[in-house]
């Protein structure tokens, strides 16, 4: 073998072995699926498309999906239409051109009048005739495929028949197959046993060359906007408007990717050149591979040994690595899931989409062309990056933690939600529209993408990941209330004052230190998490007031004892300066501190409400009152003991000067 | 005069053959230009689920409705309205001017370099000149336009300059010309570049080239007398293939470019879009088959026009063609 082509094998194989693995194993190569959108909440962080940088290895497109993985996850795709291509032309070809050697001469005749017409017009133009239609752009993947394959294999097997018939010409004038002539072998044993073994070779080369030749087609087929796999409708945002839809691909396959993308050229270059480079590399990796095994026969001119009937080494040689790599792509495609979505562990047939850091997993379908798919699938999208953003915003309260791939569910309804959940529709904790589950996902109700807005949104969704991260990452099913409390106050900074509406905190009595700690998960119910939440913005004031950082708190707050020890204290003098802290902030709410809030209660009303306290052996404060003709409602902090509980008491006047508790709801 | 009779009768069975393939080409375009669209429905009993209908019935109300109107000596509108045969004729000439251009450029400098590889490869030198080539014939076309268009837009961002236009602009057309042409001529260069090494190389190791050396010429003699001449037969008959990929080449950078050539009056009339005075939306209609099937015909009459050329050629370069030496 001459060097250069030495040069060529070795070249195409490091080519083709690339695509092969990214086809094999995409998932290794990407952070993210290609259906996951990159959407950020405000304008400032920007729109897609988003340049090359440490998010988008290659960019992402218009619709924020990254543009690396769309090309890796397309690899398979492309590769698979060019073999179907390929091997659709060499089925028609081969026979053709056998029978134009042996068959009738009508074979012959039809075989060269075909190549002539075939190559009077450019294939290109006859593609473009057939499938340059509007309405071919809405039909689903499969019919898609098969009309494209069909059409790209009858108008170019003239070609290979012609070649394979010039071919057998040539051997056919060798001087074996006159030896075997007039040895009287018959056409049959002569083709196959003496043409054959030098006519398989060339067919190799012919099969590279025409994966180059087909992935060329492919890519044409993309510039002139012709989607092969079909179009879906997608919903997306508009510029400053309501989602609206518009036509665009299914799969992510590279000419589909070319044909989206080429109008950016100009303002995102990037969108278009990646899947055109990968074009270039595995059309010019095939080409290489095609001229490497240019004259090349393997030596493999005997198929079994001629004494002991066994097959020869050299076949065995070759047919083992191949045998091993047949079964290694067959396990690997059939163990490790092609991402084209569908999952059917853990979740039940439900697919997933694979985001930066969160599973995200629905009953939708990436390719499904119909109106309500696309519904779903923008749902889908929005909360896979919504699940995204929390868990970047909550991620660094749990610093040097390694765990499972958190996982967010969402359901098609409502309903589906609550039985999902063991929950009644009129129970208090079916308000909660998003809500993480002791089995390791954060569930979510379709309600909660049309009725929050994406602030709302956005919070909730970084309390029930920090739920989430705090039982598959710190192991425990019981609270955290410093990653919390650390979250909260950031997120509701407000003019460098944390805002705490404490008339959340009625209800239950307010939990000490270590019932904060000790409270299961499950039992931050959506009427009862805001309560929990306020107290642990509490814990984590107190903690910076007494001088520790927020990142000793991570280290050290997982539990009572080791905040403790930080401080440099026991744990019972902790609880008590974190009951009086609690005391000190909520009664500093007090209505009756502001003077201009003062005039408009009673000093009768006020009166009433301690005398009471002070029979019932209480303190109170009234944090907040509404007084209107004769009539208040107060919301009281009560301190009895060790206790301490926020309530709601109605009073009337019952005379002049004189107030009566009424209730207290 | 026997030998001048047969080959006269040759000459035309071969003029006969010609224009049956020409009439053959132009009722294939005919027939695909009518071609109602491909209809795919679910369908239980279908191929993997689904059903594939063609009318029949209409292509044939298609197709025979235009060939009544071509015979009736009209050769269509578009759907504005303007003469199919002036508007593609205009078009046409557009086509030709830079095929034509590019095809020279390509020719003669694919006959250099390919002289300089086979020099390199002779000379047992580095060999960067046929890997380029190498490179370049296996470039996709469309990847080029690309790179060009991207480069002329950086050029633009970060230099101010703007020396060769990326899309046609009608007001500066000698500057939207370069790029067409760039790319246009590249790729068949390089394979014509291919095609000459590998001729050379052929002729080269041939029993004549020894003599003609042993009878002490000059290497440039040998080479450009003897092995040029022989050489030049091979590569007239590499030219039909570089050609078409010239034509295909030829569909795609007209179209990126948006040069107005035929190809983007074929990819208009193919499947054009109207803007609805209902709610101003865009909607797909149905093609402009005067404009479709003229176009077509005349891509697939130069493409034929181009091989017939080439054959002459060969016959004139190879005197074992010309039909002499019988008795």
């Amino acid at each position: 073998m001459s060097r250069s082509r030495r040069w060529y094998l070795a070249l195409s194989t490091l080519l083709v072995g690339a695509f092969l693995f990214a086809a094999l194993f995409p998932d290794w190569l990407t952070a993210v699926s290609p259906y996951y959108t990159d959407t950020r909440p405000t304008v400032l962080e920007g729109r897609p498309p988003f340049p090359p940088g440490p998010a988008h290895p290659l960019g992402s497109d218009a619709l924020g999906r990254d543009v690396w993985s769309r090309v890796v996850y397309g690899t398979r795709w492309s590769l698979l239409f060019a073999v179907l291509i390929m091997a659709g032309r060499l089925l028609l070809a081969v026979p053709m051109g056998v029978a134009a050697i042996y068959g009738p001469r009508v074979c012959n005749w039809l075989v060269e009048r075909l190549y002539v017409f075939s190559s009077a017009i450019p294939s290109l133009l006859i593609y473009l005739l057939v499938l340059s239609v509007g309405s071919l752009r809405l039909i689903p993947l499969t019919p898609s495929v098969m009309l494209t394959i069909a059409l790209t294999t009858l108008v170019e097997w003239p070609r290979i028949a012609l070649f394979i018939k010039g071919r057998l010409n040539e051997l056919s004038a060798e001087q074996f197959v006159e030896g075997a002539v007039a040895a009287g072998a018959r056409p049959g044993q002569i083709f196959w046993h003496h043409l054959m073994p030098h006519l398989w070779p060339n067919l190799v080369q012919v099969a590279a060359a025409e994966m180059g030749r087909a992935l060329l087609t492919v890519a044409q087929l993309g510039i002139f906007g012709i989607w092969i796999g079909g179009g879906i409708m997608e919903l997306g945002e508009s510029a400053g408007g309501p989602p609206v839809f518009f036509n665009t691909t299914g799969i992510p396959e590279w000419g589909t990717l070319l044909a989206d993308s080429r109008r950016f050229i100009r303002t995102a270059p990037w969108i278009p050149m990646a899947p055109a480079t990968a074009f270039l590399l595995a059309v010019a990796g095939f080409n290489l591979l095609s001229q490497g095994l240019e004259g090349v026969t393997f030596g493999l001119n005997r198929w079994k040994e001629a004494t002991t009937g066994r097959l020869s080494a050299r076949w065995r040689w070759v047919l083992l690595p191949l045998a091993l790599a047949a079964g290694l792509g067959i396990t690997a495609l059939s163990v490790h899931d092609p991402d084209d979505g569908r999952r059917n562990e853990p979740r039940g047939g439900l697919t997933s989409l694979r985001g930066y850091f969160v599973d995200t997993y629905a009953d939708f379908n990436p390719v499904d062309n119909s109106r309500d798919a696309a519904y779903t699938r923008y749902d889908v999208r929005r909360v896979s990056t919504a699940a995204d953003r929390a868990y970047r915003l909550v991620s660094p309260y749990f610093p040097d933690v390694d765990g499972p791939r958190p996982e967010v569910v969402l359901y098609p309804s409502h309903e589906a939600y609550l039985a999902a959940a063991s929950l009644r529709a009129d129970s208090p904790q079916a308000q909660g529209l998003i809500r993480y589950f002791p089995d390791h996902a954060v569930r979510v109700s379709p309600d909660s993408i049309n009725t929050l807005d994406v602030w709302d949104f956005d919070r909730l969704f970084a309390y029930e990941m920090i739920k989430a991260l705090t039982e598959t990452r710190l192991h425990q099913g019981t609270g955290a209330p410093i990653p919390l409390g650390l979250y909260d106050r950031k997120a509701s900074l407000r003019n460098g004052v944390w805002w705490l509406d404490f008339s959340k905190l009625k209800g239950a009595p307010l939990k000490e230190l270590r019932e904060l700690y000790a409270t299961p998960l499950a039992e931050l119910t959506p009427d009862r998490f805001p309560a929990y939440l306020i107290q642990s913005v509490l814990l984590a004031d107190l903690l910076e007031q007494k001088g520790l950082s927020p990142e000793a708190m991570l280290q050290h707050g997982t539990n009572p004892d080791g905040l403790a020890a930080a401080l440099g204290t026991t744990v019972e003098a902790l609880e008590n300066e974190y009951a009086t802290y609690v005391r000190q902030r909520v009664g500093a709410q007090s209505i009756l501190l502001r003077p201009e809030w003062r005039a408009e209660i009673p000093m009768a009303l006020t009166d009433a409400v301690a005398a009471r306290g002070a029979a019932a052996g209480a303190e109170t404060v009234v944090l907040d009152a509404r007084v209107k003709e004769g009539k208040a409602t107060l919301l009281v902090m009560e301190h009895a003991g060790n206790q301490t509980a926020v309530v709601v008491q109605e009073w009337a006047e019952a005379a002049a000067d004189r107030w009566e508790i009424v209730g207290t709801p | 005069m026997q030998t001048g009779k047969r080959s006269g009768r040759r000459l035309l069975w071969w003029l006969a053959g010609e224009v049956a393939g020409v009439v053959l080409l132009v009722a294939f375009v005919v027939a695909l230009a009518t071609m109602p669209p491909i209809q795919v429905q679910p369908s239980r009993n279908g191929l993997l689920g689904y059903s594939f209908k063609l009318d029949a019935a209409q292509w044939m109300k298609n197709a025979t409705g235009y060939t009544k109107a071509v015979r009736s000596g009209e050769l269509g509108k578009n759907r504005r309205g303007d003469p199919a045969g002036p508007l593609v004729a205009g078009r046409l000439g557009n086509s030709l001017l830079l095929m034509g251009a590019a095809a020279a450029i390509a020719v003669v400098l694919g006959v250099v370099k390919g002289f300089w590889d086979f020099e390199a490869i002779r000379r047992r030198r580095l060999a960067v000149g046929p890997v380029v080539t190498s490179a370049l014939a296996g470039l996709p076309d469309f990847w080029l336009v690309l790179l060009l268009q991207l480069l002329a837009a950086w050029m633009y961002r970060e230099l101010d300059i703007q020396p060769f236009r990326t899309s046609y602009d009608a007001t500066d057309p000698a500057s939207s010309f370069a790029f067409p042409l760039l790319t246009l001529c590249l790729i068949p260069m390089a394979h014509v570049a291919r095609v000459t090494a590998t001729a050379m190389g052929n002729v080269y190791d041939r029993e004549y080239i020894r003599t003609a050396r042993a009878k002490g010429l000059t290497e440039f003699r040998v080479i450009y007398k003897h092995a040029l001449r022989n050489a030049v037969v091979q590569i007239l008959d590499g030219l039909p293939g570089v050609m078409a990929i010239m034509v295909s080449n030829l569909l795609i950078v007209e179209y990126l470019y948006n040069y107005p050539g035929l190809t983007t009056l074929l990819k208009e009339a193919i499947s054009p879009t109207v803007f609805s005075s209902r709610g101003g939306f865009v909607q797909p209609a149905p093609p402009d088959t005067a404009v479709v099937v003229l176009s077509g015909v005349a891509l697939g009459l130069v493409f034929t026009l181009l091989y017939v050329v080439l054959q002459a050629l060969r016959r004139a370069a190879d005197p074992r063609l010309k039909g002499g030496g019988e008795a």
